[in-house]
C-alpha cells in the first residue's frame, strides 16, 4: 500500500461510520448496507481524482453511497420483507425504536426515504438533498413535509409515545 | 453527524434519528475493505496491461504501413523540395521555419501551461 492509498484507508477509517450509518437507515440490512458501503469506498477510490474540492470529500462520498443504493434498488427491485416479530422482543431498549424507525423507513416510498433520511440522519438541507438525489426541490420539500407526517404516523402506531 | 438544518425539521423526528445513530466497529468493516480495495487494484493493473498490450498490438500492425507512407510522403518532399533545398538550409530559411513551428504550436495550444 503506497502513501496515497494509507491517507485514504485513514479517510475511510473516519468517514465509514456515518456512510455506514446512512446506508443502514436506507436499506435496513446491516449486510447489504456494510455491502454497499464498501462498493462506495472503492469507488470513491478509484474516482477520487474527479474530486475538485477536497472539502467536498464527506458530501461526495455520502452521493456516492446514495446512488450505490438506488442503483441497487432499481436493479434488485427487492426489499427486505419487515420483521414484525423483532420488534416485539425488543420493545424496551433503543434497539426496539432502531428497528421502529427502519421499518417505519422501509414503508415510505424510496424518493421520499431517501429525502428524509438525508435531511434527518444527515442534517442536509433541502437543496442539498436536490443536488445530491436529482430530484426537485419542489418536491424534496413535498417528500419531507409529507414523509414526515408519514412517519410520525408509523411510529405512533409502533407506539412509540414521543414521536 | 452533521446537525446544520436550514429547512423546516421535526425536532422529535431528528432526535430519534440521532437517538438511533450507532458507533460501528470498524476492524472488520475495514479489513473487508482493504481486500475489496487490493482486488479493484489489481484488476486496474491488469486492464492498463491489456490496453498496452492492445495497443501495441495495434501499433505493430500498422507500422509497415507507416512506415512505407510515411517514405513515400518523404521522398515526394524530397523531390518536390530539391529547388528550395538551398532557401531551406539558410539562415532565413531555418527562421521561417522556426516561425511556422512556433505559430503551428501556438494554435494547437501546446505552449499553454496546464
Amino acid at each position: 500500500m503506497n502513501g496515497d492509498d494509507a491517507a485514504y484507508g485513514e479517510l475511510v477509517r473516519r468517514r465509514q461510520d456515518a456512510i455506514r450509518n446512512l446506508l443502514r437507515r436506507l436499506t435496513r440490512e446491516a449486510s447489504l448496507a456494510d455491502d454497499l458501503a464498501q462498493q462506495t469506498f472503492v469507488h470513491g477510490w478509484q474516482a477520487i481524482r474527479q474530486l475538485r474540492s477536497p472539502g467536498a470529500f464527506g458530501a461526495w462520498l455520502r452521493q456516492l453511497a446514495v446512488n450505490f443504493w438506488l442503483q441497487h434498488v432499481r436493479s434488485s427491485r427487492r426489499e427486505v420483507p419487515l420483521q414484525e416479530d423483532s420488534r416485539a422482543e425488543h420493545s424496551a431498549s433503543s434497539v426496539s425504536r432502531q428497528l421502529d424507525l427502519d421499518s417505519a423507513l422501509a414503508r415510505l416510498a424510496q424518493d421520499v426515504r431517501v429525502c428524509i433520511v438525508l435531511a434527518y440522519n444527515e442534517g442536509m438541507s433541502h437543496s442539498e438533498i436536490s443536488q445530491a438525489t436529482s430530484i426537485a426541490l419542489g418536491t424534496v420539500k413535498s417528500h419531507i413535509t409529507r414523509g414526515s407526517a408519514r412517519l410520525r404516523e408509523l411510529l405512533h402506531a409502533y407506539g412509540d409515545a414521543n414521536v | 453527524m452533521v446537525t446544520r438544518m436550514s429547512d423546516e425539521i421535526d425536532d422529535r423526528l431528528a432526535a430519534l434519528f440521532a437517538e438511533v445513530h450507532e458507533t460501528l466497529p470498524s476492524a472488520e468493516f475495514m479489513q473487508a475493505f482493504l481486500v475489496r480495495m487490493e482486488r479493484a487494484r489489481r484488476l486496474r493493473s491488469m486492464r492498463r496491461i491489456a490496453l498496452a498490450l492492445l495497443l501495441g498490438a495495434f501499433a505493430i500492425w500498422i507500422m509497415p504501413a507507416v512506415l512505407t507512407t510515411t517514405a513515400t510522403v518523404m521522398r515526394a518532399a524530397a523531390e518536390q523540395s530539391r529547388p528550395y533545398a538551398a532557401l531551406l538550409i539558410s539562415p532565413v530559411g531555418w527562421g521561417a521555419s522556426m516561425l511556422i513551428a512556433f505559430l503551428v504550436l501556438l494554435r494547437t495550444g501546446a505552449l499553454r501551461r496546464k
